[in-house]
Formats: C-alpha cells, sequence, structure tokens
C-alpha cells in the first residue's frame, strides 16, 4: 500500500523520528543567526575576503549585520523589496555579493542563486520560472552583459542611518534559497530550500567539525554553489568562527594564502587537490591545519593516498546534495589512524562518512528495506535538511520523496567500522545520468536535448569520461546532417551551459543505440565511445 | 667506451651559431610544440609567437596545470619547486627560460 504524496512528504522531513515541525535547537534563520554572532561576539571576524591581487578586507560580525541591513534597506527603497519576493542573485566571493545575500534575507525575500557564468538563456529562463523581482550581481563579476542585471551598490557607501534598519518577523520554514540542480530529467529543477533547512545544516557542519570561535576556516569554492554558500558562510556563521573566502582558487597562489591565514580546515573539491599536488612541491602546511574537506565530486582514492604520502595530512570527504541542502556525510574528525586508513586509503573507494547532525543517511533495497552492511543500494537520506520541494514540480517531488525518503539515485553501500561502530557511507556510482566537471553537476539528458535543438544534429546522446583534474567531462556522440564542426557545436551550447563544462570530445555517429522506444541505450553508447579510438593530440607536422 | 674529444667537434664554417644558442633554441622548439598542442587555439597562438600572453590565449589556471604536466611528461624533466609559478607559465619564452635557468632543460631535446 502506497502512502499519499502529502504523508512521504512529512516522512522524509523526519529524523530519528522527530517530526519536521518539532525543530532542532538551531538559530532557525540566517538573520536571527547574524544578529545572535553580533551580538555575542561582535568585534570577533566574520569574514576576510582575500582578492586576487592580494588585498585583504575584514568583516566584523557587527559590520556583517550593520552592511547587511543597509543592503536590505537600499532594496527596500530602490528596488521596492517586500517579504515574500524573490530576487535573483548571482554571487561572486566579495563584499557585495555576501551582504546582499544577508540584506535579501532580512528583507524577507528569498534568493535564486545563479552561476554568473552561465549564459543568459539559462539564467533569464531560471529566474522567469520564479517570477523573480529583479536580477542582481557585483559590478565586477564576470556576468553575460545581455541580461538586465541590476549592480550592487557598495554597502559601505550607503546612508549609515539604515545600520538599524529592522525587518519582518521571518517564517523559518519559508523559501530562502532557490538553486537549479541537474537531476536526471532534461529539464534542469528548482530546490527550494527554507531558512531552517540552512540552519539545521549550518548547526550540523558545527558540530560535525567542532567549529568555534577563534577557528579559522580557508573556502575558496564558489558561493553562488551549495557548498560555498552553506559551509564557507554559514557553517563558520554558526560557529562564530571567521571564514577566508579567496576569489577562487590559483594552483600557485593557494599555498602561500594557506600558510599566511593559518586555517584548521579548508574547503576544497578533488580536483583542486589534484592540482596542488602538481604546483604544490614542497608542502609545509602551519601547525593550525588539521583537514581538507573534499565535497561536490567522488575523491579517487589514488588523491587521497598522494595527498596523506606526500603531504602528511588528512582529506574528509563529504557527501550531500542541492536536495539535502549540503552536506548528508561527512568523514568524523578524530578517527585513529588505523581507521582513517581501512576507509580512506586502503580500500577501492574512499569513504564518504557518516550522518551528520539533523539527518539520517541510509542505503535502501529496491524494495525500500535497509540493505545490509556491504550490500549495494540506493542512498537515501530524510531528516530537517531536506528540501521543502521541486520548485513548481510536485510530480517530481513526489518521486523523489516516495516512501518517505529523499533518493538520491546515488548508489553505494554502508561499511560498520568497528572502532567506533559507526555507519560509514561508500558511493559506488550512480543511477542517473550526470557528469560531475570540477564539481559542477551536469544533466546529460539536458546537454542531449540542447544538442538536438540544432537543425544538423538528427541525434545526439552524452557520456562521461574520466578526466585526471576535472574529474569527469562530457563526451558527446553526435549524428550530424552534415559535416557540422565542433566549433559550431560548441558555440551552439554555450547559448544554454556554463563553458566549463562543454563536452572535451564529439563523436560522430552514423545513429545513436536506442532501444525501441528510443531510450538512449548507455552501455552501448559507452562501449562504441570506448572504441573510438581519442583524438591524438595535435602534435602538429611532423618532420 | 669513447673518451669524450678534448673540443667539440670543429664546426664546418667559422660563421656556425654558438652551440649554446643553438640548444636554446632547440629548446624553445620543443617547449614551443608541447604548449602549442594544449592551446585552446593552436592558430591564434602559433601566429603570436613566443613571446604572446598564455592567459590571452585561453591557458586558465587549469590549463597551466595541464601543459605543466604535459612539459615533464614529454621533455623528461621536472620544474624545480621555486619555479613552479604562475610567472614562469606566462609565455613559451618563460617557460623555456625557466627550464634553462634552473638546470632542468634536457640534455637533448626530442627530435621533431
Amino acid at each position: 500500500m502506497h502512502a499519499t504524496p502529502d504523508e512521504d512528504h512529512r516522512l522524509a522531513h523526519r529524523c530519528t523520528e522527530r517530526e519536521f515541525t518539532d525543530r532542532l535547537p538551531v538559530h532557525p534563520t540566517m538573520p536571527e543567526l547574524l544578529a545572535h554572532r553580533a551580538d555575542r561576539d561582535g568585534s570577533a571576524p566574520y569574514l576576510t575576503f582575500h582578492g586576487a591581487d592580494h588585498t585583504a578586507l575584514t568583516l566584523t560580525y557587527r559590520d556583517t549585520l550593520r552592511l547587511s541591513r543597509r543592503l536590505a534597506a537600499w532594496a527596500a527603497r530602490e528596488l521596492d523589496a517586500r517579504p515574500g519576493d524573490v530576487f535573483a542573485l548571482a554571487p561572486v566571493n566579495e563584499l557585495r555579493s555576501v551582504t546582499a545575500v544577508f540584506g535579501l534575507l532580512l528583507a524577507g525575500c528569498s534568493i535564486l542563486s545563479l552561476n554568473p557564468a552561465d549564459p543568459a538563456g539559462r539564467i533569464t529562463e531560471q529566474a522567469e520560472a520564479l517570477g523573480a523581482k529583479a536580477l542582481l550581481r557585483a559590478p565586477d563579476a564576470a556576468a553575460d552583459a545581455t541580461v538586465p542585471w541590476v549592480p550592487l551598490p557598495d554597502p559601505r557607501e550607503l546612508p549609515a542611518a539604515d545600520d538599524d534598519w529592522t525587518g519582518p518577523d521571518l517564517d523559518p520554514g519559508a523559501d530562502a534559497f532557490y538553486f537549479g540542480t541537474s537531476g536526471s530529467t532534461a529539464a534542469a529543477k528548482l530546490v527550494a530550500q527554507s531558512h531552517y533547512n540552512g540552519a539545521v545544516n549550518a548547526e550540523a557542519l558545527r558540530r560535525h567539525h567542532g567549529l568555534g570561535p577563534g577557528d579559522r576556516f580557508l573556502g575558496c569554492l564558489p558561493v553562488h554553489h551549495v557548498n560555498g554558500m552553506h559551509f564557507t558562510l554559514f557553517g563558520t556563521l554558526a560557529a562564530g568562527a571567521h571564514g577566508i573566502l579567496l576569489t577562487g582558487f590559483d594552483p600557485f597562489g593557494y599555498p602561500r594564502v594557506l600558510n599566511e591565514y593559518r586555517p584548521r580546515i579548508a574547503s576544497v573539491v578533488p580536483s583542486i587537490l589534484e592540482t596542488l599536488l602538481q604546483t604544490w612541491r614542497t608542502p609545509q602546511f602551519p601547525q593550525e591545519f588539521a583537514y581538507f574537506v573534499s565535497a561536490a565530486a567522488p575523491l579517487s582514492r589514488s588523491t587521497a593516498r598522494a595527498v596523506h604520502e606526500r603531504w602528511g595530512v588528512r582529506i574528509l570527504q563529504g557527501y550531500g546534495l542541492t536536495e539535502t541542502t549540503n552536506f548528508s556525510t561527512t568523514m568524523p574528525r578524530g578517527l585513529s589512524d588505523a581507521a582513517y586508513r581501512a576507509l580512506m586509503l586502503d580500500c577501492d573507494i574512499p569513504s564518504a562518512g557518516t550522518a551528520l547532525y539533523g539527518n539520517e543517511v541510509a542505503v535502501l533495497r529496491p524494495d525500500g528495506q535497509r540493505a545490509e552492511p556491504g550490500e549495494r543500494g540506493e542512498v537515501c537520506m530524510r531528516g530537517h535538511n531536506v528540501m521543502s520541494r521541486y520548485q513548481g514540480n510536485p510530480e517530481a517531488t513526489a518521486e523523489a520523496f516516495a516512501d518517505g525518503w529523499f533518493h538520491s539515485q546515488d548508489l553505494g553501500y554502508e561499511v560498520v567500522e568497528p572502532e567506533t561502530g559507526l555507519r560509514f557511507v561508500v558511493l559506488t556510482g550512480r543511477a542517473k545520468n550526470i557528469a560531475k566537471v570540477r564539481g559542477e553537476t551536469v544533466s546529460l539528458e539536458e546537454m542531449e536535448r540542447a544538442l538536438k535543438t540544432l537543425p544538423a544534429v538528427r541525434d545526439a546522446a552524452c557520456d562521461t569520461a574520466p578526466d585526471r583534474f576535472l574529474g569527469e567531462v562530457v563526451v558527446a556522440a553526435v549524428a550530424t546532417a552534415d559535416d557540422t564542426t565542433d566549433a559550431v557545436l560548441l558555440e551552439h551550447l554555450g547559448r544554454f551551459f556554463d563553458p566549463a563544462v562543454l563536452p572535451a570530445r564529439f563523436v560522430r555517429m552514423p545513429s545513436i543505440p536506442r532501444t525501441a522506444t528510443g531510450k538512449v541505450l548507455r552501455p552501448r553508447l559507452r562501449e562504441l565511445l570506448a572504441a573510438t579510438p581519442r583524438a591524438l593530440p595535435a602534435t602538429g607536422p611532423q618532420s | 667506451m669513447h673518451e669524450p674529444p678534448e673540443h667539440p667537434p670543429e664546426p664546418a664554417r667559422s660563421t656556425a651559431p654558438d652551440p649554446s644558442a643553438a640548444a636554446a633554441s632547440e629548446l624553445l622548439a620543443a617547449v614551443s610544440e608541447v604548449v602549442l598542442r594544449n592551446a585552446p587555439d593552436r592558430a591564434s597562438l602559433a601566429s603570436a609567437g613566443p613571446d604572446a600572453p598564455l592567459p590571452e590565449h585561453g591557458f586558465d589556471s587549469l590549463g597551466v596545470v595541464r601543459l605543466l604536466v604535459d612539459l615533464e611528461e614529454t621533455l623528461g624533466v621536472t620544474f624545480p619547486s621555486d619555479a613552479v609559478t604562475a610567472e614562469t607559465f606566462g609565455s613559451i619564452r618563460t617557460i623555456a627560460d625557466a627550464l634553462k635557468a634552473s638546470g632542468a632543460a634536457p640534455a637533448a631535446p626530442p627530435a621533431g
């Protein structure tokens, strides 16, 4: 007997029998948390913005609250921001964007977080789907100029009279964020996260990493992503810690910055570690440094081993989806060397760790029963960090919450670690057609659909291929009506996707292998692609 | 086993290029070949020459790291740690200069 979608929704938000409505003891919104920190540790540093030109600007908790209030007052005055409005924001790792995040939340608005590198079509499609009141970006964000952006002001130049601006009372269950996600469907979905979802995730990170005042945290991942937003900005906020926010990752400058700021934790993705292994040849870590947290894409055993052997430091791998706010699992701190080695180095696949506070993680069999340790199944989550819904898509929401769990469509198994007795998750693959290119998730079906909108393309199918530095790249098989060049295909796809995720290779095929009902035969496609010799590096004319 | 000649072989003509200049030129050519095959737009970089700034020809930070690995694997060299900088990877010439200065330049660049 099947439960109703409402019942599934309720069950998918329970955590260890605790109903979603029975809230965990957290400050339930980011503005409330910021006000609490400003009140308690107001003069403590919250964020240092470290620029590419090596300039640095530090905001205390009190500064951040004050400037965010000015930004909120500006939005109310200039953009007629009202509680319940949605604003599209393409934030970058700098002061205006961060104060805009807090300012809009303070004003009772919700934020559609956009990738500034996305093309105009993708940006406006998402903004229109939510009826966004305006599209905001920092003036120096390299974003598509054909979008009618409103430039964010520098809050330091806004009237100081607004420092005490007070916003509306916020409903913790209301939508705070919308993030686009690339699931297995052809169209991108928008994940609606509540204020409370974000608060639970932030508290979970504080607990899991033992973060507190005086701790420094080095972040270089983009804040338009859930990881940059929820971990770098909000995890540190929940802890009263000091976040150092780099404008981006610089493989040559990163070691210097790490030694200058002496963080306890640094947040990365696997491709950053793989890159640093090449550029950082005489690694020296500050005494305070404890570990890297790596997420967003699978960490390979070879990377984990190289970091351990050459640098002598640990990586705590984490895992989560936008649908579960940010993190569902992470390797625990303080494991013995033997346990760390068994779970991260002397195994086929490094573990993604244990469930974080506020959520449960389980590997389920197809019949919904919990798998035994070592038995493969689908990784599912439930708890207080689970999204509210896919915005405007009740069918997809109901499907995702079937049987009272959020279905990740990631595959894996659990391992019971003997010393701690805890269940650790190991991810083995996916049941969804996505690629993870440098931590960016791309829907292969969406890319296929975009390719097929080009009249010269009769049919198309995309697959992934491993890449040393990017983790994975997209390889596209195309059946073209004429001699359409790669450049034409890339230019066309560039209207739909961030340039960073475009296919690394196109392979021409007379036809795409499909079933009688038209589904791509993905195993056969992979065989055909593997049989197509990779173009040799263009070495130029041989002498 | 041959004794090394006391003097390098006599050049055929007295106007022959200085051997160290010839080696530098071969190194530059070898580096150039690897850089060009990694370039997002080979033709534009090839026409811009060895002093063209690589970041202006499509090499982002990841592209530079791929290039670093390809140079080391193809030329059989290892960049010393203090040469692994953004400045070293500024242009084809700065890469060749860094290899030459560090003494990491291949004794005999592979034949083209």
